[in-house]
């Protein structure tokens, strides 16, 4: 993982910081369980819970 | 990972109970197995990959494996115990099977992490080193010449990208993909709750489909676009080197033509110096020839003189016979007694004289006419040998000349001929047509984009005004968008990584080998494909065929591949390889040996005497940090592995 590489992404598509290194790291954990369930729900937890990081007031206007 | 002990047990070949220390003293990595074909080197490496993966997957199968001597003493045990440690985790894994009592094998598998029994084993070996990664670590050294195929097994590519750790990015994008259905769905039920509002929810999401597909669609015309525009360039520069080589070509011909002419020109002089050759001799004896036939002039005109003399002599003497005594003589004396003794006397003085002159001998005239016409053709000889021999060297001259410049022209063309050149313009021509059908593609779907956009923009406003945006809504929006980023990020990070761990493998086994080559004056690099095929490429750029190699070149392009491979990624293991030079040369042999060490940190070769004996060994003696010897007994069909060293 390179995690310069995510950092640069990161910081393109406003995203919060470490999100990427974090998902791929949920990935790498479950690597040999391939569609494991469970990976995609702990990834859109992690989400959800940068969501409710968020301040209010810096919200990023996301919709088109 | 790094092999600790294995030990092994009516495992094939081997009967009873026996185990192999793989841990060496520091500084030493290289394991040496020996053992004749069939006694047993590749059953290890099975064990091993039994060990691991249980690769023995048939009842028939694991029941052949069985030692055959402990099969006929009734023992239908066998078993295959690994341990290694992992990034400071100690791992024992054991598999076995038994036939119970209704004969079928049953196999069983543990493995304990730091002696703690797992209850995933499986995932626990996927997690150290996964099954289709391991063909890149414990191989086959003939075997390995399948990854030179021209098409790459989508199993092998997948193997390649395990190895390399990219589906676990493959594998987030498609996840992010699921979350945003998912969540698009929630958003949709939360939206929905009236009819109009459920319709124009439906609409909005329509649109940011059908935004997706166009972007998608929009970035692989890019994608296309950049592709087609490196390939015109290349094939334009291809072009213009040609079109120095269509002159190259031209002033070839016209090389060839004037060398065909000079050589008629030479063949010309040389028939000429070989018939100036023939009257060499007599060029040379025309001196003695000519003082020949001066003396036989001279006698010529003896012989004539003295005729002359003769007849002189014989006229006078008839002349004075036939004046009878009283007769007159021309001069009007009367021939009287005194007369008549002068003439007598005359008449013996010439007699004498004519005698004096001695018998005169015929002279061969006819010869000596001969001699003088040859003579007369003699004298017509002008030999011109000097003169024939500098033009011979001047006309060799120019034909060496004008050879050394097509060599050079020849040598720059690197085989290009005028149907290369004109292929090269039908293709130019070909992409170029893509190009412009591309750029077009990409205009009409940027319009597409900004119309859908606008319409979408539409639907959402008037969305919000018959459903105004609850907090759940509003939320769940946010979700989407923001994993929505998440999948664009991850996406480029993907094609970025594979990008860069390509060109990684493609410098490692580039350099690698360099190392193994015996064509290091040939082969410049090894370029690896985007499907992960590779191929040799010569000092002048240009890509070699696999198809045009032998298979010892295969072989060490192959080995050159996993080594690359195995410096361009994260993961350990040993490196277990089987009759490493079956099909190398002496030069080949020496350098994968020279290499060995660097293969990996724990090197385990199964060889013969035939690929590592007294008069190679050297090479690796100082990094050898165990020997092993596999005895095979021939009453019982059964072998021993042994340490020596």
């Amino acid at each position: 993982m390179e995690t310069e590489k995510l950092s640069n992404l990161e910081k393109k598509y406003e995203l919060p910081e470490g999100l990427l290194e974090k998902i791929i790291r949920i990935e790498e954990e479950h690597q040999y369980q391939l569609r494991a369930r469970g990976v995609a729900a702990d990834i859109e937890e992690l989400i959800c819970s940068e969501l409710d990081d968020e301040e209010p007031d810096t919200k990023r206007r996301r919709s088109r | 990972m790094k092999f600790k002990e294995m030990t092994i047990e009516n495992f094939g070949v081997y009967y009873g109970r026996m185990t192999i220390d793989f841990r060496m003293p520091p500084g030493r990595n290289i394991l040496v197995v020996d053992g004749n074909n069939g006694w047993g080197k590749t059953t290890l490496q099975k064990a091993i990959r039994f060990c691991l993966y249980g690769v023995l997957k048939s009842q028939s199968e694991r029941l052949d494996y069985i030692n055959d001597k402990a099969k006929r003493e009734g023992n239908g045990h066998m078993m295959v115990q690994l341990t290694f440690e992992q990034s400071g985790k100690n791992y024992q894994v054991t598999r076995t099977v038994d036939t119970g009592g209704n004969g079928k094998p049953e196999e069983d598998f543990t493995v304990l992490v730091n002696g703690v029994v797992s209850k995933a084993p499986s995932s626990v070996i996927d997690d150290v080193l996964p099954k289709d990664a391991s063909q890149f670590f414990f191989f086959d050294g003939e075997e390995i010449k399948k990854y030179t195929s021209l098409e790459n097994p989508e199993a092998t590519m997948k193997a390649i990208e395990l190895v390399l750790g990219i589906p676990a990015i493959r594998n987030a994008i498609d996840h992010v993909e699921t979350i945003i259905k998912s969540t698009k769905k929630k958003l949709d039920e939360e939206e929905g709750r009236d009819k109009n509002a459920a319709a124009l929810s439906k609409e909005v999401n329509g649109y940011d489909d059908e935004v997706d597909r166009i972007e998608k669609d929009l970035k692989d015309l890019e994608e296309q676009k950049v592709k087609l525009s490196i390939w015109n360039d290349k094939i334009e520069k291809d072009l213009h080197e040609n079109e120095a080589a269509q002159e190259s070509l031209g002033k070839m011909n016209k090389n060839k033509s004037e060398i065909s002419h000079l050589t008629e020109k030479f063949e010309e002089q040389t028939v000429l110096r070989m018939s100036e050759l023939a009257l060499l001799p007599f060029a040379l004896l025309r001196g003695r020839l000519n003082d020949a036939l001066e003396s036989r002039l001279r006698e010529k005109g003896k012989y004539q003189s003295r005729l002359q003399d003769e007849s002189r002599l014989e006229g006078a003497i008839q002349f004075l016979k036939s004046l009878e005594p009283g007769e007159s003589c021309a001069c009007g004396t009367r021939i009287g007694a005194p007369e008549e003794i002068f003439i007598n006397k005359q008449i013996e003085n010439y007699t004498k004289r004519l005698s004096s002159l001695g018998k005169t001998t015929d002279m061969d005239l006819v010869g000596l006419q001969r001699l003088e016409r040859a003579m007369g053709r003699i004298d017509a000889i002008k030999l011109q040998l000097p003169e024939i021999a500098t033009r011979v060297r001047g006309i060799q001259g120019d034909i060496d000349d004008l050879a050394a410049e097509n060599k050079k022209l020849e040598e720059k063309l690197h085989g290009i001929d005028e149907r290369e050149i004109k292929e090269l313009n039908k293709k130019r021509d070909s992409v170029r047509d893509q190009l412009t059908k591309i750029v077009g593609s990409i205009d009409w779907n940027e319009g597409l984009l900004k119309n859908t956009k606008v319409k979408r923009a539409q639907k959402q406003r008037e969305l919000d005004r018959v459903s105004p945006k609850t907090a759940v809504s509003s939320r769940l929006a946010r979700e989407i968008d923001l994993t929505k980023d998440v999948g664009k990020a991850l996406m480029e990070y993907l094609e970025s990584t594979v990008e860069d761990k390509r060109g990684r493998i493609q410098d490692e086994t580039s350099e690698v080998h360099r190392m193994l080559t015996n064509k290091p004056q040939v082969y410049s690099s090894v370029r690896i494909n985007d499907d992960y095929t590779f191929s040799l490429v010569d000092k002048e750029g240009k890509t070699v065929s696999n198809e045009g190699i032998s298979p010892g070149e295969k072989e060490i392009l192959a080995l050159s591949f996993i080594a690359g491979l195995n410096r361009s990624t994260d993961k350990e293991a040993p490196i277990v390889m089987d009759t490493p030079f079956a099909r190398l040369d002496n030069v080949h042999k020496t350098n994968v040996l020279k290499f060995l060490r660097n293969l990996g940190d724990q090197v385990v070769i199964l060889s013969t005497d035939q690929d590592i004996n007294a008069s190679n060994i050297g090479t690796i003696e100082p990094y050898i940090g165990k020997k092993l010897e596999i005895k095979y007994d021939m009453k019982t069909k059964t072998s021993v592995i042994s340490e020596v060293r």
